[in-house]
């Protein structure tokens, strides 16, 4: 048990470090100077712990492909989303684990060679 | 019935890329349920780095010493996938419309964490891509030996029991 709670404690400080240097880079010039989108800074018109309205949001939801994209549910469009994502996770796993043979595959080949280059002719033994 | 940890680590592993695929797409669930399993698959990668501490307490301890290069390689892939897991789900909370509002805390929005919840998973997704890439004979062997070979004698395909020496493989290659 208190062996989960301190890999549990290790996982949680790794984490807000990364958490902690996102914070010191958003407070950063340099992220200031960025734009992301259309205002890191206070929303305009908004006051001490309230945000102001947004245009046609309506309780408290944007509409349909309005800011922050689409809210509302769709299989059709969801799963034709998650095409593009599978084929790039397909693809990454091709291209690495087989080039990743082929560059095994060639490398024993060189060696195979490079010791058969070394060996002394048949003829001195 | 003592189940292996090779089981329940394929098991998690699916669950774990299947809900990343799922909150990837935020179109496909909705909002709602986009939030909750994002946080969910939070507490699933703790879980999954669990499963691995040993794993990580070796490399880590060998990291600057003498150490293979494909286990550095990937040390510094996983690294990378923790920082843009922690990221996408802090980024996620701060940007949060539906499961914050829920326990009162209403978050502000705000573009800078919207971009970077975005760039994040973006980047993520090649992460994991060569993560699954890198662990590619694992997940194989795993699948044939505990989702294939069940299914087949399910149907009565008499498929050949895995050797001794196919599990130390297995086990080495998780490593």
């Amino acid at each position: 048990m208190f062996q989960l709670i301190k890999r549990l404690f290790i996982i949680f400080v790794l984490a807000a470090v990364v958490i902690g240097a996102t914070f010191a880079f958003a407070q950063s010039s340099y992220a200031d100077s960025l734009s992301f989108g259309g205002g890191h800074e206070r929303h305009e018109g908004a006051e001490d712990g309230d945000f102001p309205e947004r245009t046609g949001e309506e309780n408290g939801r944007f509409p349909e492909g309005g800011p922050g994209g689409h809210h509302e549910a769709s299989i059709g469009r969801g799963l034709l989303g998650l095409l593009p994502n599978i084929g790039i996770i397909a693809l990454m796993t091709l291209v690495v684990y087989y080039g990743q043979k082929l560059l095994n595959r060639r490398s024993s080949k060189e060696q195979t060679a490079t010791n058969e280059g070394k060996m002394p002719p048949p003829d001195a033994l | 019935m003592k189940t292996s940890k090779t089981k329940t680590n394929l098991w998690i592993d699916i669950t774990i890329a299947l809900a990343f695929l799922v909150a990837l797409e935020p179109s496909l669930t909705g909002f709602s349920i986009h939030e909750w399993l994002g946080l969910a698959f939070g507490g699933a990668i703790v879980v999954h780095l669990l499963m691995h501490w040993q794993w990580l307490v070796s490399v880590t301890k060998g990291f600057f010493r003498r150490l293979a290069g494909q286990p550095r390689i990937n040390y510094i892939l996983n690294a990378l996938l923790f920082i843009a897991v922690t990221l996408i789900v802090f980024s996620g909370v701060m940007i949060s419309e539906e499961v914050m509002p829920l326990f009162g805390i209403r978050m502000a929005g705000d573009n800078f964490w919207r971009f970077i919840h975005v760039q994040a998973s973006d980047l993520s997704l090649f992460l994991v891509g060569l993560h699954i890439a890198l662990h590619w004979k694992w997940i194989l062997n795993a699948l044939k030996r505990y989702i294939v070979a069940p299914i087949g004698r399910l149907f009565g395909r008499n498929t050949p029991k895995q050797t001794p020496v196919a599990s130390v493989q297995m086990l080495q290659e998780k490593i």
